[in-house]
């Protein structure tokens, strides 16, 4: 029979690729609600060749599980940031996640325009991870603490929750803080508890995680301008059509400018609710904190992992 | 290790080689044994630093789950050894000796399966961060060491299994000749 | 077609678990069926799904305590508690089975976790209340069941979990576990004391003790009375977390072993081994159940039935009795947080829309992923405690009959009845 390649090619042009999106914002959080924006727009122009579901609150694992899923060659697409791929052996990357790198926005989405960041995400590639967008707005990083911080002195030996990489680890230690790390799931317990004294991320975040309910002083030092990024493995990736691809990464781009507007929305809603809810924001000044934290680029715990002259060439590629 | 199979096999050796052959048929368990001490140690040594000398180990929790997956996986094999396997016996104990038999070799053969599947694909799991050099956040520490414990574990559980295994046949045999 | 998969993966692997193959590897099975089956899906995962249910910080409990308890029982410790406890409740029926309830009650205030507290208790009371004459397949369900009330009250993993998820205060999910903790810990203490009196597990003296005995019950007990203290005191003060609490509580009864000389060198070794064959039989089952529950995820298993559910009820009533028949068989194979995590969000807002109160449709929802942690097939509960006690499984369910009767009679009243999960909240908010 001369036909059956055909219809088998048809049948298989028919079914369409499933991806699946993970990560662990939960329902409602700014970047769940763009994910379900990019989802809508990837299906309808892909005039339903490609078909997405969505895994919020980490379902499918956490970031580094995901990682590891796509490398193995699975169709997931995860959030990860800058410091990930430093632990993924592209060092470099790091530094975006750096205390006061950036002092706007702008600078981010310039950043993410050069060249220099076209070398790190062909880095990256070599890895098996391939970028599909980078023009995501995850927040300012505040700092929530249970006792009141005034100046960046009161932050001495302050007990401060980051997450587990070095680079946060270090930049909180050059403001004098203890850099506590510790599993997300035992936060609202341990500052129940006084086990730690505060904690960082996104307003969106600290809101929808309840931790103002038993921590009651905010300080809005933004200490890191968090763009975030999504990838999925370069197996994959090659494996859809050049059209699909091409679908992908302009979607993605497309909800990154969705979830910027939502974004900057929520986290004044957000703010304004934690003020609601009892929390008191403390004026710094936050050019002590900057001054405080420049030590961080010349940390030879960090600048070891580096290339060359690395900070004056990012600063250069932001302008 | 069955402890019958040891002395049988400690006649044609001298104390020594005995003892010798003794700890080594004990590596996992003195393995596993060593990593929770570590994990107790340096959970307790932890609270200490956080809490009195406010420096807390910021490479703690990646040591702590290094150790749990090795108690766990070097752990596993051994766990054959006792007996501390838990499985579902409701409607085996209601079965004739004869079926009782087969269903139990149906396990073991199930088991193994599965295992050796596990095997395969955890060493394919290693291989691929082998590749890819994904290392532990704080200290670096490279995740096939950590990870290599699963397929090493899958190993250890099968040669365990197989001997509990033989043992009980041949004991059962020897109790059915008994003129039980 | 992925339903079907996913089907046959589940057949092969309930057939399997009540053929006597080992938990974690009839469970294994059925995630193996479906690697096999599902191309897309690369299979390097399965291992990789196994590992991650296992490196969890909260889980670090598991192997804490149960090493604490070992040692207890080496040091003395848990001996001179008993005679304590028995003192207390010698005049009761079924004494130290109480006891077995109210330990759980009050270590729910500490910690947040069932396994830990079941871990802990099947080690250090069931030999002592088999000593006491209770069976073992009692002693194991009391203990397994009484571990679904450490949760509830507060702190507790699940409220943090649902209040970060549904958008709701965990300061108040927190205080409305304490009702459902209490009325779970009453009515666990009249049934213990109903099968002791018939079981004949008579209380050891008409009355309550003499001053004297009791003076000298309490003065051999003050050490490992501290021990308590000490946790309480820490985790409070926030010297460390409950997971942490384990390993103090490890160190502690080594210092009372050397006080007491009745420990010895090699009692720390065996300590050591009995801790690692239990601590890696129960995770590897954990591991197993937690790959097979990203499986079901995956597919979209628990998501879809629960679009089923939605589209078919009109009636809030009808509505909460089918939610309840759902989370029951849901929590018998998935995890109740595993579960949480995905069903939370799908089922919080049709609550909310038929104008069940968020804070009772939590306590509903956590009491329910609670109920499958002691049922077969994949009761965590039940699995730690009979691996730690060496109760048989079809033993312990059949002597766990009334207590199931009593879960679903709690069940049904704080489903029908707000007040049991929201009066406390409103006394304080
Ligand atoms: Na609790
Ligand atoms: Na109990």
């Amino acid at each position: 029979k001369e036909d059956s390649p055909e219809t088998a090619e048809k049948s298989e042009e028919t079914k369409p690729v499933v991806i699946q999106i993970g990560y662990g914002n939960n329902p409602g959080e700014p970047i769940d609600l763009a994910a379900n924006e990019w989802k809508k727009l990837i299906e309808e122009r892909s005039n339903g060749s490609m078909k997405v579901e969505l895994f919020p609150s980490a379902q499918l694992g956490s970031k580094n599980d995901l990682i590891d899923q796509m490398l193995a060659g699975d169709s997931v697409i995860t959030l990860a940031d800058g410091a990930f791929y430093a632990d993924r052996g592209v060092k470099d990357f790091g530094i975006v996640f750096g205390p006061y790198l950036f002092d706007t926005w702008e600078e981010c989405w310039t950043l993410t325009e050069s060249d220099w960041y076209k070398e790190q995400s062909a880095k990256l590639e070599e890895k098996g991870l391939k970028l599909l967008a980078s023009n995501w707005m995850y927040g300012d990083r505040h700092t929530l603490t249970t006792k009141p911080v005034k100046t960046v002195e009161d932050l001495k030996g302050m007990k401060i929750r980051v997450p587990n990489n070095t680079i946060q680890i270090k930049g909180f230690e050059v403001l004098g803080a203890t850099p506590t790390p510790m599993a997300f799931g035992e936060v609202y317990t341990a500052l129940q508890q006084g086990t730690i004294d505060g904690l960082e991320n996104p307003l969106t975040v600290l809101y929808n995680g309840k931790f103002h309910e038993v921590a009651k002083y905010l300080i809005l030092d933004a200490h890191v301008k968090n763009f975030t990024t999504w990838i999925a493995g370069t197996d994959f990736f090659n494996s859809l059509t050049p059209e699909q691809q091409q679908i992908l990464t302009e979607t993605g781009k497309e909800a990154g400018i969705y979830n910027n507007e939502i974004q900057e929305e929520l986290n004044d809603e957000a703010l304004e609710k934690l003020k609601a809810e009892g929390v008191q924001v403390i004026d710094i000044n936050k050019e002590e904190f900057k001054e405080k934290a420049k030590a961080f680029y010349s940390l030879p715990e960090i600048t070891k992992d580096w290339s060359e002259g690395l900070y004056e060439t990012v600063k250069d590629a932001m302008k | 290790m069955p402890p019958d199979i040891i002395i049988e096999r400690s006649k044609f050796m001298n104390t020594d080689n005995n003892k010798v052959f003794k700890y080594l048929m004990n590596i996992d368990m003195i393995i596993a044994g060593f990593a929770l001490i570590i994990l107790v140690m340096i959970t307790f040594f932890g609270v200490i630093m956080r809490y009195f000398l406010n420096n807390p180990f910021v490479w703690l929790q990646e040591v702590q789950l290094w150790c749990f997956t090795w108690v766990v996986f070097f752990g596993g094999g051994a766990a054959f050894r006792s007996g501390s396997h838990v499985a579902i016996d409701v409607l085996v104990d209601h079965m004739p000796a004869a079926l009782k038999k087969i269903v139990e070799i149906l396990g073991y053969l199930v088991s193994m399966a599965v295992l050796i599947y596990l095997l395969f694909h955890g060493k394919n799991l290693v291989q691929q961060l082998l590749q890819t050099g994904r290392v532990t956040n704080i200290l670096g520490i490279p995740y096939p060491i950590i990870y290599g414990a699963f397929p090493i574990g899958c190993v250890l559980m099968i040669i365990n299994y197989t001997m509990v295994m033989i043992k009980e046949l041949t004991n059962k045999e020897l109790n059915v000749e008994g003129g039980e | 077609m992925e339903m079907n998969v996913v089907g046959i993966a589940a057949i092969v692997m309930l057939v399997f678990l009540f053929l006597k193959v080992p938990v974690f590897t009839s469970v294994l099975s059925g995630s193996v069926v479906y690697f096999i089956l599902s191309p897309n899906v690369p299979t390097k995962i399965i291992a990789q799904r196994v590992i991650a249910g296992i490196e969890s910080i909260p889980l670090l409990a598991v192997p804490f305590f149960i090493c604490a308890g070992v040692y207890m029982n080496y040091s003395g410790v848990t001996k001179r508690v008993m005679n304590f406890a028995e003192a207390l409740t010698g005049h009761m029926a079924g004494g130290l089975g109480q006891v077995n309830v109210l330990l759980s009650t009050l270590m729910g205030g500490l910690s947040g976790s069932n396994l830990a507290d079941a871990a802990m208790q099947a080690k250090m009371l069931v030999p002592e209340m088999e000593r006491k004459g209770f069976s073992k397949e009692f002693s194991s369900v009391v203990t397994a069941s009484s571990a679904m009330i450490t949760p509830l009250i507060p702190p507790g993993i699940a409220m943090i979990i649902y209040g970060s998820i549904a958008n709701v205060s965990i300061g108040k999910l927190f205080i409305a576990g304490i009702g459902p903790g209490i009325l779970l810990c009453g009515s666990m203490m009249v049934l213990v004391s109903i099968i002791s009196k018939k079981r004949g597990y008579k209380p050891v003296r008409e009355k309550f003790i003499e001053p004297k005995e009791f003076w000298v019950a309490l003065k051999e007990a003050a050490l490992p009375l501290c021990l308590p203290v000490i946790i309480i005191g820490g985790i409070r003060l926030g010297i460390f977390t409950p997971t942490e609490a384990g390993a103090v509580a490890i160190v502690y009864s080594l210092m009372l072993g050397i006080i007491y000389k009745e420990m010895t060198f090699k009692d720390i070794i065996s300590g050591l081994k009995e801790t690692i064959n239990s601590t890696a039989s129960i995770m590897l089952i954990v591991g197993a159940a937690s790959a097979f529950a990203w499986i079901l995820t995956k597919e979209r298993i628990p998501q879809e039935i629960t679009e089923l559910i939605i589209n078919m009820i009109s009636n809030k009533y009808v509505f909460l009795i089918i939610v309840n028949i759902f989370l029951i068989f849901v929590g018998m194979f998935i995890e109740g947080n595993a579960s949480m995590i995905v069903l939370v969000p799908l089922l919080a807002p049709v609550a909310k829309a038929y104008g069940i109160n968020e804070i009772q449709f939590a306590m509903i929802f956590i009491f329910n992923s609670a109920i499958g942690c002691i049922t077969p097939p994949m009761g965590t509960l039940m699995f730690v405690t009979c691996g730690i006690t060496k109760c048989k499984i079809n033993r312990f369910i059949k002597e766990a009959l009334p207590f199931y009767l009593l879960l679903f009679i709690c069940l049904m009243l704080l489903t029908f009845v707000p007040v049991f999960s929201t009066g406390i909240v409103d006394l304080f908010y």
